[in-house]
């Protein structure tokens, strides 16, 4: 499943239970919409280290990575290929 | 009369009926005393309409926020008791709650009964626009001493089998462990006070306290460091209350945001604080943060108002209702911190444990399970947690139940969880696992994936290592602490 579908449902699931509200796509904000309010931020980036085992750094807990579907998933992109790189070095 | 946490709020809003309550992340985001009381009482009477009692105990299924704080005192009204039902938990750990504690009923979120519907009647009843009321087939009775207690708050608590589960707190109870903690605070109606925490975890001392006193409580809208900053100065925050997580977030904004001028306590709890973070916060913002040290069983027994600086890492002198014994072996400085209070708990719910038999255990003195030492000035370091819990950003849970759920997976014989101070949730979970005869080792992901079936994402560790065999006492218990960072 790709990124952004992946984390998408892990979102309406958790949020909304299964039922997303109607205007809901990747770039749906996050933030101002309330989707993402403390505690789900705080159990949003465990799920994402667990499930794609990079990790959050002191600096990327701003609210540029976390706005929509489509920036976390960028995110999580940039984090899996710096990895990457860093193992083939 | 017996007393209801509910009728000191209502005496509060008749005497200040608009002062702001709640305020949220903007600056028209406004509920007055009086409006928030109007929305109780038409709540508890929706909840009297639809059979709620006195002596009922009700679960609340409920994310933090103002909504959170009206169902609580909706119930208190009705005369019920309250266990909450921590929103982000799984169905199974849920379904161990209902197992345990017996419920009358839930309030819940109208969008997440999901995970309850095994347990309650699906036809919920509406109560708001996002939440419903909705009764439960009881899974177990009551502990019958129960009725003897003006029950407030029921706080579930998992451990091993034959472990005490659920702390039960009563009204009174909570009356005065707020007035202890206000000698130090001194919360009055000029406070306004940034909220941060779980309020499944945190509402005894601190929201109560708030709302007893006539204190406005700012509710941001989320943890990022510049959302924190911006709602601190609009609303002229005086007092924080968080977790070295969102102070942490503070720091790391890069907007040149200040802290409000009329701030007068950054409050830190739910785990030690890393002297690093102390260290940045200073830098950044020229004020140190204020440690404390707060049991569910005890309320808030010290707190470090008056010398953060010349005392960094002491969580203060210890309160003036609360009496302190360090139980040192010979010779030794540091021992296992005991408390004799006012508010402490009223008894353990399951098996039920009076506070009386609980002090009988210790001559009067409660067993904290923690370890501490004091200074020449009587200020109290903690230097070891040794009951285990383990804080992720606030959020707690005991090593037992993640251990357990790793025991069932048949590749493992035995599972030793534990926390280690690192990451920017203060602490992380490291379990070593023991290979079960025969089997091959799974690897980290399918371990992940196996506890994510039972386990919300905090409680699941960050880092698997296998051991060739865990370490016990001579009485048979694990020793958890071979990792732990001791802060002092």
């Amino acid at each position: 499943m790709e990124i952004e579908q992946a984390l998408r449902n892990y979102i309406i699931n958790a949020r909304f239970d299964e039922r997303a509200p109607k205007n809901f796509d990747d770039d749906y904000d996050l933030i101002d919409s309330g989707t993402i309010d403390s505690l789900f931020m705080m159990e949003l980036i465990n799920h994402i280290e667990q499930q794609y085992q990079i990790e959050f750094g002191l600096n990327d807990l701003v609210p540029k990575y976390f706005r929509s579907v489509n920036r976390l998933a960028g995110f999580v992109k940039t984090k899996l290929k710096v990895e990457a790189t860093a193992n083939v070095t | 009369m017996k007393l209801n946490l509910a009728k000191c709020f209502f005496q509060k809003a008749e005497e200040q009926p608009h002062h702001p309550l709640m305020l949220g992340q903007e600056a028209e985001e406004k509920t007055s005393y009086a409006e928030f009381r109007d929305e109780i009482q038409c709540l508890a009477k929706q909840l009297k309409a639809a059979g709620v009692k006195g002596g009922d105990n009700i679960g609340l299924h409920y994310k933090s926020g103002r909504d959170y704080v009206a169902f609580v005192y909706a119930i208190w009204d009705c005369g019920a008791c309250v266990t909450p039902l921590p929103f982000e938990l799984t169905a199974p750990e849920k379904r161990q709650i209902f197992q345990h504690v017996h419920m009358d009923a839930v309030v819940s979120s109208a969008n997440h009964l999901k995970p309850l519907l095994e347990s309650i009647d699906p036809k919920g009843l509406p109560l708001t626009a996002n939440a419903v009321f909705a009764s439960v087939e009881p899974v177990c009775a009551p502990p019958p001493q129960l009725a003897e207690v003006n029950a407030a708050f029921i706080r579930f608590t998992s451990g091993t089998t034959g472990d005490a589960k659920g702390v039960v707190l009563s009204h009174e109870s909570i009356y005065e462990r707020i007035h202890a903690a206000n000698q130090v605070l001194q919360i009055t109606e000029n406070d306004r006070i940034l909220w941060l925490l779980s309020m499944d975890y945190h509402f005894a001392v601190s929201i109560v306290a708030y709302l007893t006193f006539g204190a406005s409580i700012i509710l941001p809208k989320n943890s990022f460091g510049i959302t924190l900053l911006t709602a601190a100065a609009r609303h002229k925050a005086t007092f924080i209350y968080g977790s070295p997580t969102h102070y942490n977030m503070m720091i790391q904004d890069d907007s040149g945001a200040v802290l409000p001028p009329d701030l007068r306590l950054t409050i830190v709890t739910t785990t030690a604080l890393r002297a690093e973070i102390a260290a940045a916060f200073y830098a950044r913002f020229g004020r140190m943060l204020n440690e404390t040290y707060g049991i569910i069983e005890l309320g808030l027994p010290a707190i470090n108002v008056s010398h953060a600086k010349e005392k960094q890492g002491s969580v203060g002198r210890v309160l003036p209702d609360y009496e302190l014994r360090l139980d040192c072996l010979p010779g030794e400085e540091q021992g296992e911190i005991t408390f004799r209070s006012k508010g402490m708990l009223d008894a353990y719910y399951s098996p039920w444990k009076s506070r009386a038999a609980i002090l009988q255990q210790n001559g009067g003195w409660f067993r904290t399970g923690d370890l501490g030492k004091l200074d020449a000035d009587g200020f109290l370091y903690i230097v070891g947690r040794s009951k285990d819990m383990i804080s992720i950003g606030g959020l707690k849970f005991f090593p037992e139940e993640v251990e357990a759920v790793l025991e069932n997976h048949p590749a493992i014989h035995a599972a030793c969880v534990f926390g280690v101070q690192e990451g920017q949730w203060g602490q992380t979970a490291l379990a070593h696992l023991v290979l079960a005869e025969g089997r091959n080792a799974p690897d980290e992901n399918e371990l992940r994936a196996y506890c994510k079936q039972s386990l919300v994402s905090y409680k699941i560790p960050g880092r698997f290592q296998w051991v060739k065999q865990l370490t016990y006492t001579a009485s048979g218990k694990k020793i958890r602490n071979s990792e732990k960072l001791v802060h002092a």
